[in-house]
C-alpha cells in the first residue's frame, strides 16, 4: 500500500476514534463554515490539542506517525498535523505537504436542497460532438 | 428561488465547446458588449482549439523541428503551460494533443483508441519569448488553462464597456466581481459525477473558481485528463476545485492539481495562491488549509 494513502487511511482513523471520544462531529477546519454543526455538541472550555502515535505496516517496515489535533472551544478539530516519529520532529516535505491539507469527507447534498445559489460550478459539460459520436463508439463494444 | 435566481436569466452563448452565462447585477450588458464578448470568445476558439486545423495549437502538426515565432497571445499560454509543466514534473505538457489524438478524441471525435498511445512520445519543446522551438510535429492542447484566460478576457471587455458587478460563467469556471451592495456571488460545486449533488458553496468576490472532473468526456477506457508521461488518464484523482484571484489562475491550479503529486503541491500553491479541493479516486478529498468554502461533509469521518 502506498504511504500516502495508508497515512490518509490513518488520518481517518484517528478523526473518527477523535469523535468517538470527545462526542463532537468534526464539522469544520481552518475556517471551513462547517454544514454538520450539532446542537448538542459539547462546550469545551479552551482549545488543546492531542496527539496519539499510529503504526502502519509498509512493504518493508513499520513506521509509526505522530498525528497531534487541535480541538477548538466549540469541539471542533482545528488542525491535524503529521509528525514521522521514526525521523523525529523533522517532518519530511512529503509530511509537511501531506499536513497542510486537511482529509475530509464530503456527503454533499442536493442541489435542489439549497438556497439563493447564483450559478453552479462544474466540469465543462461535453459537446453536441463528443455526445454524437458516443453512440457509434457503443456500437463498436 | 431554488437553485438559481430565475429572474436573474443573463446573457447566454455558446462558445469554446461549452455553454456560456454572463449575470449582471445592475444594468444588463448592451448590445455592443455582448456583440464585442461573442466576438472575442468566437475568436479565440478560432485561434487556439485543438480541433480546428487552421488554428495556432494546430500549426505545428505537420512541421519539422525547427524554431517557429508564435503570437503574443500564444506565446503567453505557452509560458504558462512552461511554468506548470515545471511545478507537476512534465505531467502538465500542452504538446499532449497528439496522444488525446491517438486515444480518438480528434477532430473528428472518432471516439477509437488507436495502438499509437502505447508508443506516444511526447515532443519536446522550449519557449522563448515568441520563439518556439519543438523537435518535430506537436499538437498543442490547451485545455486546462485555455478557457480560465478566455473568462478573464471576457471580464475585461465588461470592464471596457462600464459593467462593474457580474459574474462570467464559461461553462462552470467563473469569474466574479462582487454585487452592487458588495454581496458575494454563491457558487454551488457540483459533486464530481453527481450533476444534481453540490459537495458544497463558496462565495466569490473579486474572484476566480475552476472546476474539474473527469466524469464528463469519457470514452472507451479513456477520459480527457491524462498523464502524457504514463500514457494514461489520471484515476487517482477525480476532481478539483480551485478559487483565486481570478479565472486562469484557478484553472491552472485544477490541472496542476490532477497532474501531480501530493509532495508537488506546496510549489504549486506558492506559484499560483489559491483555495483548493481534491476529489480523490478512494472517495476521500482534500482541502487545502485556507479553504473558506462551505462543504457538506460526512458526519462519520470528518
Amino acid at each position: 500500500m502506498p504511504r500516502s494513502i495508508a497515512i490518509g487511511v490513518l488520518v481517518i482513523a484517528v478523526v473518527a476514534l477523535f469523535l468517538y471520544r470527545f462526542g463532537s462531529p468534526l464539522a469544520q477546519s481552518s475556517g471551513m463554515r462547517g454544514a454538520l454543526q450539532s446542537a448538542n455538541e459539547p462546550n469545551l472550555q479552551a482549545a488543546r490539542e492531542v496527539s496519539v502515535v499510529a503504526e502502519y505496516k509498509t512493504p518493508k517496515s513499520t513506521d509509526k506517525v505522530r498525528f497531534a489535533v487541535t480541538i477548538d472551544s466549540n469541539g471542533a478539530i482545528e488542525a491535524v498535523r503529521t509528525t514521522d516519529v521514526l525521523k523525529g520532529d523533522a517532518a519530511t516535505e512529503k509530511l509537511q505537504a501531506f499536513s497542510q491539507e486537511l482529509l475530509v469527507v464530503i456527503r454533499g447534498k442536493k442541489l435542489s436542497e439549497l438556497n439563493s445559489v447564483d450559478r453552479i460550478g462544474k466540469s465543462s459539460l461535453t459537446t453536441a460532438a463528443f455526445n454524437a459520436a458516443l453512440p457509434n463508439l457503443k456500437a463498436q463494444l | 428561488m431554488t437553485v438559481m435566481d430565475k429572474k436573474r436569466a443573463g446573457f447566454t452563448f455558446e462558445g469554446i465547446g461549452t455553454k456560456w452565462c454572463i449575470l449582471t447585477d445592475g444594468a444588463p450588458l448592451s448590445e455592443d458588449a455582448r456583440i464585442s464578448v461573442l466576438a472575442h470568445v468566437g475568436s479565440f476558439n478560432e485561434r487556439f482549439s485543438r480541433f480546428l486545423f487552421s488554428s495556432e495549437t494546430c500549426a505545428f502538426r505537420n512541421a519539422a523541428a525547427g524554431t517557429y515565432p508564435v503570437s503574443d497571445e500564444f506565446a503567453k499560454l505557452l509560458s504558462r503551460a512552461d511554468e506548470l509543466r515545471r511545478l507537476t514534473g512534465g505531467r502538465y505538457d500542452p504538446a499532449v494533443g497528439g496522444l488525446l489524438e491517438e486515444a480518438g478524441y480528434d477532430a473528428a471525435h472518432s471516439m477509437t483508441p488507436r495502438q499509437g498511445t502505447a508508443q506516444f512520445v511526447l515532443p519536446a519543446w522550449s519557449l522563448m519569448g515568441r520563439e518556439l522551438t519543438i523537435d518535430g510535429p506537436v499538437v498543442f492542447d490547451i485545455g486546462g488553462i485555455g478557457k480560465g484566460y478566455c473568462i478573464d478576457r471576457v471580464a475585461g471587455i465588461l470592464e471596457q464597456y462600464g459593467h462593474r458587478h457580474y459574474l462570467v460563467d464559461g461553462g462552470g469556471d467563473m469569474y466574479g466581481t462582487k454585487k452592487r451592495g458588495g454581496e458575494a456571488w454563491h457558487v454551488a460545486l457540483e459533486y464530481p459525477g453527481k450533476s444534481d449533488t453540490a459537495a458544497g458553496v463558496v462565495e466569490l468576490e473579486d474572484q476566480g473558481i475552476a472546476v474539474s472532473d473527469s466524469f464528463r468526456r469519457r470514452w472507451d477506457t479513456w477520459h480527457h485528463i491524462v498523464d502524457p508521461l504514463l500514457r494514461t488518464p489520471i484515476e487517482r484523482v477525480v476532481g478539483a476545485v480551485a478559487v483565486a484571484k481570478n479565472a486562469w489562475t484557478a484553472d491552472c491550479v485544477t490541472s496542476a492539481l490532477f497532474l501531480s503529486d501530493e509532495e508537488q503541491r506546496p510549489a504549486i500553491a506558492r506559484s499560483f495562491p489559491s483555495e483548493f479541493l481534491v476529489f480523490r479516486g478512494d472517495e476521500t478529498a482534500r482541502v487545502s488549509p485556507n479553504w473558506s468554502g462551505e462543504l457538506f461533509l460526512s458526519r462519520s469521518t470528518s
